[in-house]
């Protein structure tokens, strides 16, 4: 429906090119402006014009997808901005904090025109990322590329890792991914230690091999080895590795330290919701929350707040005390009135100094107090404290133990929250059922701690080739239910089709050889199936049905079936 | 379709007209909010304005509410690099806002469909 058009692709581009070539012209503006507002530090106006140009990178830059730099001009807007409300004249603290997000600006500049020059249009990857999902397409998978020079392994690596949406890239000589890297530098690489002339991959190498566009930062780089002596594990150590694999190796311990490195769970930023009427108040609190990597909400006034809390998620909800309308006690019971936020973490902001006032106000379920001016630093560990306990609760509330899954109720209950924010944005929404096809039998034959590893893989492979907003949960011993929100029936089912072919081609080690599972499905469409247990019921009759119609394979159900 | 786009960034303005115009519309453009008033005055059949948040002399918001004290009323979509807190009278002006990041072809083509069809 929203396809760009080739010529507005590459109209796109060309603008892109454009805004590269502008970009060092405009830091320089900056550069100039920063300069003359030192030397006219009262000067609203000079200010008004740093701010705007910065803004402006930042609004562009994120247009284009160039994240960080985005990310630096909004920091250094948010300083230029709090200091433009105090209409006081910036002092030494803001310059140096400015002069340093400016170098920091210069270099994503850098960094920016220097990668981009030469890469792949940046747009090609951008509809990955969009709501509108394309079977095979939806993720995009991290960088990895692989030296070798053993061909059959490179080629089954290749097959192996590609099913937990790894890109790789394969090369067997160490020549050849030097220049790719200078290119296209991946997210890890991955080689042998040793090449056929004898000689140990040299120092040198690899240094230029861990050398990314100026900013030092170093690849990762995984060793793979028929070595496994002293030598040559100190070896590794002192070319700087980060694993080390004799071969022959098992894969699943191969994608275990992926993960570790890659870390492809970057935890969600913790949400916290201020409200406070007074504005200047808030949006210091706001920065000060921001700068610690949260993400910050601010209300000013009480009338919307359980619509906001419902639209918004937060983690956390930081209150005043006193405000016209409700003041803080009353709004904590209001917000307690509904279920589903009893154990929303509510902390009091007040200039209350009263020990009596206080408690009594923890006595109506807010979970702490902390009187105004705040230290910003005890302001950040107050909430942090809060947020990382609340998740550590949740996360044995909601998830399984062995899959880190979603678990039983916690799938269904976001089946019932989805659908209702389904129907509100009048959109459709998928539900899959999937089970390991012959489960019993691998438990019976190689033990349950196969077995586990097993559904640790598919939990695995979900995790990963499923969008942030897709929901998995482990539904039962070797079941899994999928919540797939925005897409249609046969989207739905083209996804989880190809997750079922990735997991078909892992093959498990095990003392009596290797082997591999299937794994059939059903998925059932909202709103054909209006309600959640509906939904439930007919993509477990799908599942039912694929079981009969011979096992690894996905059906999707329509009414009437 | 007619519409008027306003930002003081030339390469963010050149972008927006990119996307709009490949969708089947035909563009206007202004640098800031004073420009853009004389235009709409000048050109009496513009169907819709996109406007960037922060310019100089006016920002977005500000020029939404002078328009629509002109009374103006086709739609107005407002485009930030910010999640900027809006009033609720701020709000009921505009007919939608969109962040800018890298979905903005996208987004922007799809509000546009959706505040033409109320």
């Amino acid at each position: 429906m929203n396809k760009q058009s080739e010529s507005l692709k590459s109209k796109l581009e060309h603008l892109r090119r454009g805004f590269f070539a502008e970009l060092p012209g405009r830091l320089q503006e900056i550069d100039k402006d920063f300069e003359n507002l030192k030397l006219q530090p009262e000067d609203q106006g000079l200010h008004r014009e740093l701010h705007r140009k910065v803004h402006n990178i930042k609004g562009t830059a994120a247009s284009f997808g160039l994240q960080s730099l985005s990310q630096v001009a909004i920091q250094t807007e948010s300083l230029l901005k709090n200091y433009q409300d105090k209409k006081t004249a910036p002092g030494q603290s803001l310059f140096s904090s400015l002069s340093r997000l400016i170098d920091e600006l210069r270099l994503e500049v850098e960094q920016a025109t220097q990668v981009n020059s030469t890469s792949e249009p940046i747009f090609q990857n951008i509809d990955l990322n969009t709501s509108s999902v394309q079977p095979g397409n939806h993720i995009k998978g991290q960088l990895i590329y692989i030296c070798d020079d053993d061909p059959l392994l490179l080629q089954n690596l290749q097959v192996q890792l590609a099913c937990f949406a790894y890109t790789i890239e394969t090369f067997m000589e160490p020549k050849q991914m030097l220049e790719a890297i200078q290119l296209n530098p991946p997210d890890v690489i991955i080689m042998d230690i040793e090449f056929p002339n004898g000689e140990q991959v040299s120092n040198d190498c690899i240094g230029r091999l861990q050398q990314v566009q100026g900013q030092g930062r170093k690849i990762p780089i995984i060793f793979i080895s028929a070595r496994d002596d002293f030598q040559a594990r100190l070896y590794a150590v002192q070319t700087g590795g980060t694993a080390y694999f004799t071969k022959p190796f098992k894969v699943m311990e191969l994608v275990e330290s992926l993960d570790g490195i890659l870390a492809p769970y970057q935890p969600e930023p913790h949400r916290i919701l201020i409200i406070d009427d007074d504005s200047k108040m808030a949006e210091l609190h706001r920065l000060i929350l921001q700068e610690a990597g949260m993400t910050v909400r601010v209300i000013h006034s009480v009338k919307t707040v359980l619509e906001v809390i419902n639209d918004f998620k937060p983690d956390l909800i930081l209150v005043d005390m006193y405000m016209p309308l409700c003041n803080g006690r009353e709004l904590a019971k209001l917000i307690r009135q509904v279920p589903d936020f009893l154990s929303m973490p509510i902390v009091y902001l007040s200039s209350e100094t009263d020990a009596k006032e206080q408690f009594s106000a923890l006595r109506v379920g807010a979970d702490g107090f902390l009187t105004k001016p705040i230290k910003p630093e005890r302001l950040i560990s107050e909430v942090l404290l809060r947020t990382e306990r609340m998740d550590a609760i949740r996360s044995l509330m909601v998830r399984d133990s062995l899959t880190g899954l979603l678990n039983h109720t916690t799938i269904l209950n976001l089946l019932e929250t989805s659908i209702s924010g389904t129907k509100r944005r009048n959109e459709t929404l998928c539900f899959a059922m999937l089970d390991v096809d012959y489960f019993k039998q691998v438990n019976d034959g190689h033990g349950h701690a196969i077995g586990d590893q097993v559904l640790l893989a598919l939990s695995r492979i979900l995790k990963q080739r499923l969008r942030k907003s897709d929901f998995v949960g482990r539904y039962g011993g070797e079941e899994f239910a999928v919540i797939l929100p925005n897409v249609d029936l046969d989207r739905a089912k083209a996804i989880i089709d190809e997750l079922r072919i990735a997991f078909q081609q892992v093959t498990f080690n095990t003392p009596q050889g290797e082997f591999s599972c299937t794994l059939s499905g059903g998925v059932a469409c909202y709103p054909e199936f209006p309600t959640m247990q509906d939904l439930v019921n007919h993509a477990d009759k799908a599942l039912y049905i694929a079981k009969n119609e011979g096992r690894n394979r996905i059906e999707k159900i329509h009414a009437g079936q | 379709m007619k519409i008027l786009v306003v930002d003081d960034d030339p390469m963010a303005a050149e972008m927006i007209v990119a996307i709009v115009e490949d969708a089947g519309h035909e563009t206007l453009m202004a640098e800031n909010a004073v420009v853009a008033l004389e235009t709409i005055a000048k050109q009496p059949n513009i169907d819709l304005v996109i406007s960037d948040n922060f310019m100089p002399l006016m920002n977005g918001p500000e020029l939404c509410l002078e328009l629509r004290g002109q009374n103006f009323k086709q739609p107005f979509i407002l485009l930030s690099g910010d999640d900027y807190e809006l009033s609720e009278d701020m709000k009921s002006n505009l007919s939608a806002y969109i962040i800018k990041d890298f979905t903005l072809a996208d987004t922007l083509i799809e509000t546009i469909n959706r505040v033409i069809s109320k």
